[in-house]
């Protein structure tokens, strides 16, 4: 008989055990809301023609996914059966209105520029996907990794996409000139198509198709 | 399975906790919010004549600018002012009881007439202040604004790359006739020589044939107004 003392897995778990550092990890990689799982490229082909509104845009999802992860994982013993998904709902739409709001107090040029696309997160497929597949069914602190998670995971695509559109769009990065006046001497031109919705969707085609080739295993997943 | 009590009493408190805490916040922060617009509209306005200073906007606008308004016939109103005038409000009422707000820029003995415009975008109002020389006619400046039109795209109206080919061009012809300028279609075109036409933007014409038609629309009201301006100067 063993004499190994059995230890409440509770009190000694560390702040980050192995599977709550993946609910961090994995989303930004290998299970990627963008890129993998195809959620919330509406707003990621709106959004990203300029790196600052995409980074505003990138924080605003991870604040609003968060908070709601953790909202919905606190009330998910209470919340009623039949009416789920319209708490979810209205969690997450009192989130986006604060949000919103908050924006327009306080960083009043950049909610204009974002104009609709901060109330659109309400309709992210990515919040309400992350609050009924996992914090409906966990606990409070990993719903808040895997909050964070999807939303850094859904915040970096956005910045890699705006980079390339910022920079062959606009010859700018977050609003300061990069391409150098030479270039423009010399008849560069600022490719146009890139501030179009449509570059975005190329953009990222080929991050999909680069993530994919470096991972094959990741091929057959969707 | 929950009750139905339970089910009806769960949505009345949530909502009731949801509702409440957004009215605390939006009502908190609505003076700030107003003051953002307010102090937005005067940098605008100021933007179209000179380079603003965000920390003297303050006591620059009012040393700098006179607020004025007139009717449709050109005649000034007292009494009413400025910015609690609705453009688009003010376009649905009857002609005799229109009022139109002219902002005028003065410094160092140099004139320039501030015009603000309302007009509709693709998705939603569009605005402008358009600045004239003191001649009435020549465009020295002027700034758009958006509320939500296509970033990239439409919403590319309030950037100095499109605003500063208004430079120079004229709203009136040779023979005094008014004769707003229009928005080429597409981008690249050469509008040198053509007093009247700005190049567009690839990719936003819906956005600009509503500036060309704002430009119609809101110019035509304040026809009379330059006229009796420019008898009194």
């Amino acid at each position: 008989m063993s004499t190994q003392i059995q230890i409440p897995p509770n009190r000694t778990a560390p702040l980050f055990s192995k599977k709550q550092r993946k609910l961090l990890s994995d989303p930004i990689g290998d299970n990627n809301p963008i890129t993998i799982q195809v959620l919330g490229i509406c707003s990621a082909l709106a959004i990203t023609t300029q790196m600052r509104t995409s980074l505003v845009m990138a924080l605003s999802v991870v604040f609003v996914l968060a908070c709601s992860n953790v909202a919905i994982s606190l009330l998910r013993k209470g919340i009623p059966e039949r009416i789920r998904m319209i708490v979810q709902l209205m969690v997450v739409a009192g989130l986006v209105v604060l949000v919103d709001q908050v924006l327009k107090a306080f960083a009043y040029d950049i909610s204009r520029q974002l104009s609709v696309y901060i109330g659109l997160i309400i309709t992210n497929c990515i919040v309400m996907g992350r609050l009924e597949a996992f914090a409906l069914s966990n606990r409070p602190w990993d719903a808040l990794l895997d909050g964070i998670g999807n939303g850094v995971g859904y915040g970096a695509i956005l910045m890699v996409v705006a980079f390339f559109r910022e920079v062959f769009g606009a010859g700018t990065l977050f609003g300061y000139q990069v391409v150098p006046q030479a270039f423009y001497d010399a008849g560069y031109r600022n490719n146009g198509i890139m501030l179009t919705p449509a570059a975005a969707m190329f953009v990222i085609g080929i991050i999909i198709w680069i993530h994919r080739a470096r991972k094959p295993k990741l091929v057959d997943i969707s | 399975m929950h009750s139905n009590k339970y089910t009806v009493a769960y949505a009345a408190v949530l909502t009731a906790v949801v509702g409440s805490s957004l009215a605390i916040a939006v009502s908190g922060l609505k003076p700030r919010q107003e003051r953002n617009a307010l102090m937005a509209n005067r940098r605008a306005i100021l933007e179209t004549v000179m380079d603003v200073n965000p920390q003297t906007l303050e006591v620059d606008y009012p040393a700098l600018v006179t607020e004025r308004v007139f009717d449709l016939a050109g005649q000034e109103v007292s009494g009413v002012e400025a910015f609690s005038l609705n453009l688009k409000d003010e376009s649905h009422k009857p002609r005799a009881e229109q009022r139109l707000p002219l902002f005028v820029f003065s410094r160092d003995g140099v004139k320039r007439y501030i015009v603000p415009m309302q007009g509709a975008g693709l998705w939603g109002p569009i605005g402008a202040y358009l600045a004239l020389e003191a001649d009435l006619s020549t465009i020295y400046g002027v700034a758009f604004s958006h509320e939500k039109e296509t970033p990239g795209l439409g919403a590319e109206i309030d950037r100095p790359l499109f605003e500063d080919r208004y430079k120079g061009k004229k709203i009136y012809d040779e023979d005094a006739k008014l004769e707003p300028v229009v928005v080429l279609r597409g981008s690249g075109n050469n509008t040198a020589g053509m007093p009247h036409a700005v190049d567009g933007l690839t990719g936003a014409t819906i956005t600009l044939s509503g500036v060309s038609q704002m430009f119609r629309e809101e110019l035509s009201r304040y026809d009379r107004i330059f006229a009796s301006l420019r008898q009194s100067q």
